[in-house]
C-alpha cells in the first residue's frame, strides 16, 4: 500500500544500508577492485591491524584531535554564546552571529589552503608576527611532529565554532529572564547564574551539540588532507579518515581499508553509547 | 538574557565582553583578509615578502588566471547543479518519508525506522567504498550523478522531519481526510506549510554540506571539467608547482559570494541552524 | 479511495522531479563533451589519453598528437591533463569503475607493478616489445614487466641520481671548482650553510627531498659494494646500509647542512624549488628540473645555475634507478589497435628523441641516449649519459612506499633519537609486510 515510499526506499537501501553491509563484507576480503578474483580471507585484515604501527598512530591521533578539539570547541562556544546573549546591543548580538558563522559556509577545503599558507615555515604570517612581536625563531608548524595536530586543531576550532555559537546562544536566549532576575535577587555571581541556571536548562541542546559535533570530528577529513600533506611528517598529522583514503584509493587495498573504516565505526558507536548514558537523553522516540 | 537595561548605562562587564568578542571576531576575520589581499599578489611576492600583508604590486593575474585558463564557471555550475539537486531531493523524501512514518501506521513501520535512523551513527568512511563501487556498476561514475543520487536521502533530514511531523496534531490532518481531501493534499497544503521552519533548516543544512563536500566527489569525479569547486582549488599549478597567488583568488572567488549570501539571508541562517539544536 | 490517489500522485511528482534532474544532468553532460575543439565524424575512432598538467610537457604532447591525427585522419585523440598531486588516485579509480576511465595512460613506471598482476592493462603486442626490448636500458622497463609479459612502453630514463643543482653565482663569488669527489662537495656544504635559527638562510646540500632522500641513500649503498634487496626480501640493514644512513643523519645533526623541511610534508616548495629561489648551494635532483627552472622561474640556464655530475659516495659509479614514464593501453579499451599504433608512432626513435630533449628527460633507447643530436642539444645532459650503465633497476615495488618510508625513518632518527639500526630494521620490518 505504501509503495509510494518505495522509491525513497530504494534509495535510502541503496546508498545508505547496502553499502554498510558492503562495507563489513569487504573487510572480511582481500579486495582489489582492479582484480576480478578477490579471495576471502576471514579475519586476517583485523589481524594485520593489530601489528600495524601506523593504523595505531592514526587511531592515537584520531582520539588526541577528538579529545581535544571537541571539549574546546564546546567550552569556547558556551563562553562566547553567554558573552553574546549578555550583550545589551541586540544589533552587535545579532551581527556577532553571523560573523562567527562566517568560516562554517566556506568549503574546509579552501580555507584549509588559506591556514595553510599562514602556518607555513618561510613566509607563513603566523611566524612573521611571533618574530616581530616576540621575536621567536620560525617554527615549522606543520611540519614538526609535536606541532601538526595542535595547528589542525586550532584551525578546526577556527572553522567549526559558528554552528555552536549559533546553536547555544539560540538556546540562552529562550530562557525565559524571570530565572536570572530570581537569582540576580539572590545574589547569584554571573559564574554561578551561567553553572545552575544557564546549563541545565541548555540540557537537551547541549547533549545534542556535544554527540553532533563528536560524530562530526571523527569523521573529519578535508583539513587532514590539506594541512597534514601526506600524513605530516613521520605520519604524526595521519588520522584514521586520511588512512582509510589512502589505503583504499592510492594503496588499492579496499578490504584492510574497510577494516579501518570498522574500527572507527566501532570508536564512534562505543562513544556515543556512553555519551548517551551519561547524558541520559532520550532521542525524542 | 536579554534584560531590559534601556534606561541604565552600560555596565564595564558589557564593555569588557564586546572587547572579548571583538578580539575573537578579529581572529576569526583575519584569515580571510590575508586571503583577499594575497589573492592580489604574484606567488613569487607572497612567498619572498613574509610578514607584508598589503600587496606591493597589486595584480590581478591570479584572478584572470583563474578565469580564463580553467573552467571557473562550469565548477561553479556543476557546484550549483549537484547542490541544488540534492537540496530539492533531500527536502522532499525527508518531508515525505517523515510525513508517512509519523502519521499512519504500517507493518515494520518500527524496524524501517530504527534500521535508517542507525545509519546515522555509521562513518562515510565505511560507506564510501561500496558507494563508490556501486556508482561504478550503475555506470555513473564521473558523472554528477555520482553525488546526487547518493546524496538524495538524508537519514538526519528523515529524522528531522519527523520530529517536526509528530508535533502536528493528528487532529488537524484526521480532519482534513474527514472532509475528502487525499492524503498528497493533506502533505502538501497542511503538512508542508508546517513544516517550513525545518524545511529552512534542512536545506540550509543540506546545501552547505553538498556545497562543500570535498570527500565525495574527490572519489566520484575525476575528469576536470566535471569537478565540482572544492576539487578546483589544486588544480592552479603547473606539475610540482603550486601557483599559490592563483589558489588564493580561486578560494576569493569560492568564499566571498558565500559570504555575501550569508550576510543577505541572515535572519535565516541563524533562525534555520537554531532549530535543529532545539530538536 | 483517496489513499491510493494520493500515491499515485507523489509518484508521478517524483518522475517529474527525476526528470528535471535528469535533464538538467545530460545538458551538462552533453556540454562535457563539447569542450573539445575537434570535430568527431562518425567513421573517425576516438581514444582518450590522460595525462598530468605540465604546461612544457603538454605541449610537446600536443604536438605527437597533432602530428599522429595529420597522419591518421581515422584517428582522435582526447587528451585529459589531472593536476598532479590528483593524477594516480584518478587512474586507480578510473579503472577501478565499469566504463574504465582512457584508452591510453600517462604511467609512471614505479605505480605500474601496482596494476601488472590485475589485467587492467593490456600487454604490448610482442614484435613491437621485442623491438623496443633491444635497444633499452634495464631499469626503463623494470616496472613495466610481469611474468614474461610487459605492460607499458617507456618513454623516459628517469634518473634522480648523478646529477645535480649548483649555485653557480655562489661558487663564482667564493672562486670555488664544482666538487669532484664527494668529500669536497660536504667540504663546500660546510663552508657555505649559513643557519638561522630554527631554519637556514643559506642551506649548503639540501638532499633530503622527496625523491632525493632515497636515491642518495641507494647509490651510496650500491657505490660502496652494498645492496638493498636480496631477491624480494628489503635488507637495508646490513652494515654498509645503517653506516651511510649515520652518514647521512650526521649531515643533518653534526654538520647542520641542511634541516628536514624537504621531506616533512609542510613545505610548499621542494629542496630544488628552494634552491631556484636561491637559498641553497648544491641539490641532488634529476635533469628534467632544468626547464622548470628557466620557465618558472625565469633563470638563465648557466648563468643562475648549472646541472652538474654528481660525485659518489663509493668506489662504484652505481645508483639505482626506477621506471619512469611510459605509456600503456587500458585492458579494457574499445580500440587496442588504434591506441598501439599511437604509442608506436610516439616511439619512433626521431620523434622521442625529440620529445626528449623538449622536456629534458633522459632516452629509454641507448641508441638515443648515446645519439649526438641529443647531447648537442642539451648538454648538461653529458655527464648523466656517460653513467647510465651504472644503473640499476631499484626493484619489484611501489617506489612511493619506498619513498614514504624512508621520508618517515629519517624523521624519526633525526627528531625522535631513534637508534639508526633500529630504524633501518623497522624499515625492512615495513617494506617487507607491503
Amino acid at each position: 500500500m505504501f509503495f509510494v515510499l518505495l522509491p525513497i526506499l530504494l534509495l535510502y537501501f541503496t546508498f545508505l544500508v547496502l553499502p554498510i553491509g558492503a562495507g563489513f563484507v569487504m573487510s572480511f576480503f582481500d579486495y582489489n577492485p582492479l582484480r576480478t578474483n578477490n579471495d576471502f580471507v576471514g579475519l586476517a585484515n583485523f589481524a594485520r591491524l593489530t601489528n600495524d604501527p601506523v593504523f595505531f598512530k592514526a587511531l592515537r591521533n584520531t582520539l588526541y584531535f577528538v579529545f581535544a578539539t571537541v571539549p574546546l570547541n564546546i567550552i569556547i562556544t558556551l563562553i562566547i554564546a553567554q558573552l553574546i546573549s549578555s550583550l545589551d546591543w541586540s544589533k552587535l548580538r545579532a551581527s556577532f552571529r553571523v560573523l562567527f558563522f562566517m568560516p562554517c559556509i566556506a568549503p574546509l577545503v579552501a580555507s584549509s589552503m588559506v591556514w595553510k599558507q599562514l602556518y607555513n615555515v618561510r613566509y607563513g604570517i603566523i611566524n612573521s608576527m611571533l618574530e616581530g612581536l616576540f621575536n621567536i625563531q620560525p617554527i615549522n608548524w606543520l611540519g614538526t611532529q609535536s606541532l601538526v595536530i595542535p595547528s589542525v586543531i586550532l584551525f578546526t576550532l577556527w572553522a567549526d565554532m559558528g554552528y555552536n555559537v549559533i546553536i547555544f546562544s539560540a538556546g540562552m536566549d529562550g530562557i525565559p529572564s524571570d530565572f536570572y532576575e530570581a537569582a540576580n535577587i539572590d545574589g547569584a555571581g554571573p559564574i554561578s547564574r551561567f553553572f545552575n541556571i544557564t546549563l541545565p536548562l541548555l540540557g537537551r541542546t547541549f547533549s545534542f551539540v556535544i554527540a553532533m559535533t563528536f560524530i562530526s570530528h571523527f569523521q573529519m577529513f578535508a583539513q587532514f588532507q590539506v594541512l597534514a600533506t601526506k600524513g605530516g611528517p613521520n605520519n604524526a598529522g595521519t588520522v584514521l579518515t586520511y588512512l582509510i583514503y589512502k589505503t583504499a584509493f592510492q594503496n588499492k587495498n579496499m578490504g584492510y581499508a574497510s577494516a579501518i573504516a570498522i574500527t572507527l565505526f566501532l570508536l564512534i558507536m562505543i562513544f556515543t553509547i556512553v555519551q548517551q548514558r551519561v547524558n541520559r537523553v532520550d532521542w525524542g522516540y | 538574557m536579554a534584560v531590559d537595561t534601556r534606561h541604565k548605562r552600560h555596565s564595564i562587564g558589557q564593555y569588557i565582553s564586546l572587547a572579548i568578542l571583538s578580539l575573537v571576531a578579529l581572529f576569526i576575520i583575519a584569515p580571510y583578509i590575508w586571503m583577499l589581499m594575497s589573492s592580489f599578489k604574484s606567488t613569487q611576492e607572497i612567498v619572498q615578502n613574509p610578514g607584508v600583508i598589503l600587496p606591493i604590486n597589486w595584480t590581478l593575474a591570479g584572478y584572470r588566471n583563474v578565469l580564463t585558463n580553467s573552467p571557473f564557471f562550469r565548477w561553479f555550475l556543476n557546484s550549483a547543479i549537484v547542490a541544488t539537486s540534492i537540496t530539492v531531493l533531500v527536502v522532499f523524501t525527508s518531508t515525505l518519508a517523515g510525513f508517512v512514518f509519523a502519521k499512519f501506521e504500517f507493518k515494520g513501520k518500527e524496524a524501517l525506522f530504527w534500521l535508517i535512523l542507525a545509519t546515522m551513527m555509521v562513518p562515510y568512511q565505511i560507506t564510501m567504498i561500496p558507494i563508490f563501487l556501486i556508482v561504478g556498476e550503475l555506470n555513473l561514475y564521473d558523472t554528477l550523478w555520482a553525488l546526487i543520487l547518493p546524496g538524495a536521502v538524508s537519514a538526519f533530514g528523515f529524522y528531522l522531519c519527523r520530529q517536526f511531523c509528530e508535533e502536528i496534531p493528528d487532529s488537524l490532518s484526521e480532519a482534513a481526510l474527514i472532509d475528502g481531501a487525499g492524503p498528497m493534499r493533506v502533505y502538501w497544503s497542511i503538512i508542508m506549510p508546517l513544516l517550513k521552519p525545518c524545511i529552512a533548516a534542512l536545506a540550509i543544512f543540506t546545501f552547505l554540506e553538498a556545497w562543500n563536500e570535498y570527500l565525495k566527489p574527490l572519489i566520484m569525479l575525476s575528469q576536470v571539467d566535471r569537478m565540482t569547486l572544492p576539487l578546483s582549488l589544486v588544480f592552479f599549478g603547473n606539475a610540482h608547482i603550486h601557483d599559490i597567488g592563483s589558489v588564493m583568488s580561486a578560494a576569493s572567488l569560492i568564499m566571498i559570494p558565500a559570504v555575501i549570501v550569508l550576510l543577505i539571508f541572515q535572519k535565516q541562517f541563524i533562525k534555520g541552524i537554531s532549530i535543529t539544536g532545539t530538536k | 479511495m483517496s489513499l491510493r490517489k494520493f500515491l499515485k500522485t507523489l509518484m508521478l511528482t517524483m518522475v517529474v522531479i527525476c526528470a528535471l534532474v535528469l535533464v538538467a544532468g545530460c545538458t551538462s553532460a552533453a556540454e562535457d563533451d563539447g569542450t573539445d575543439a575537434t570535430t568527431v565524424t562518425d567513421d573517425q575512432t576516438v581514444l582518450t589519453f590522460w595525462v598530468h598538467i605540465d604546461n612544457l610537457w603538454n605541449a610537446e604532447q600536443d604536438k605527437i598528437i597533432a602530428e599522429f591525427e595529420a597522419e591518421n585522419p581515422d584517428i582522435v585523440i582526447k587528451k585529459e591533463a589531472f593536476p598532479w598531486d590528483d593524477f594516480e588516485a584518478k587512474i586507480q579509480t578510473s579503472l577501478a569503475t565499469k566504463e574504465g576511465g582512457a584508452d591510453i595512460y600517462l604511467l609512471w613506471g614505479g605505480w605500474a607493478g601496482d596494476y601488472a598482476d590485475t589485467g587492467v592493462f593490456s600487454p604490448v603486442p610482442a614484435d613491437f616489445m621485442a623491438e623496443v626490448k633491444e635497444d633499452s636500458y634495464e631499469p626503463v622497463l623494470g616496472s613495466f614487466e610481469y611474468d614474461g609479459n610487459y605492460y607499458g612502453v617507456p618513454l623516459e630514463f628517469n634518473n634522480e641520481y648523478g646529477g645535480m643543482l649548483v649555485n653557480t653565482p655562489k661558487f663564482e663569488e667564493l672562486e670555488l671548482d664544482y666538487p669532484a669527489t664527494w668529500d669536497e662537495m660536504i667540504d663546500i656544504a660546510r663552508d657555505v650553510t649559513v643557519p638561522k635559527g630554527n631554519t637556514f638562510e643559506f642551506r649548503g646540500f639540501d638532499f633530503p627531498g622527496e625523491d632525493s632522500l632515497t636515491y642518495v641513500w641507494t647509490s651510496m649503498i650500491l657505490s660502496s659494494g652494498g645492496q638493498y634487496m636480496d631477491g624480494d626480501e628489503f635488507t637495508f640493514a646490513t652494515p654498509i646500509g645503517i653506516e651511510t644512513m649515520q652518514t647521512l643523519v650526521d649531515y643533518i645533526k653534526v654538520d647542520g647542512l641542511t634541516d628536514l623541511d624537504g621531506i616533512t610534508n609542510a613545505e610548499e616548495q621542494e629542496p630544488y624549488q628552494k634552491f631556484f629561489l636561491g637559498e641553497s648551494m648544491m641539490v641532488p635532483r634529476g635533469p628534467w628540473v632544468v626547464p622548470e627552472g628557466e620557465e618558472e622561474y625565469g633563470l638563465t640556464y648557466g648563468v643562475d645555475f648549472e646541472f652538474v655530475s654528481m660525485p659518489f659516495y663509493g668506489a662504484d659509479k652505481k645508483f639505482a634507478a626506477e621506471t619512469g614514464w611510459g605509456l600503456a593501453v587500458n585492458a579494457a579499451t574499445q580500440n587496442p589497435d588504434a591506441a598501439w599504433k599511437f604509442v608506436e608512432f610516439w616511439s619512433q626513435k626521431d620523434r622521442l628523441l625529440e620529445y626528449n630533449i623538449a622536456t629534458a628527460t633522459i632516452p629509454p633507447y641507448k641508441s638515443l641516449a648515446h645519439d649526438p643530436r641529443f647531447v648537442e642539444a642539451v648538454p648538461y645532459m653529458a655527464p648523466i649519459i656517460d653513467i647510465l650503465d651504472g644503473g640499476q633497476f631499484i626493484g619489484h615495488f611501489n617506489t612511493s612506499t619506498l619513498k614514504e618510508e624512508v621520508a618517515n625513518m629519517f624523521v624519526d632518527i633525526i627528531d625522535n633519537g631513534t637508534s639508526v639500526e633500529d630504524a633501518v630494521k623497522a624499515l625492512d620490518d615495513i617494506m617487507n609486510n607491503q
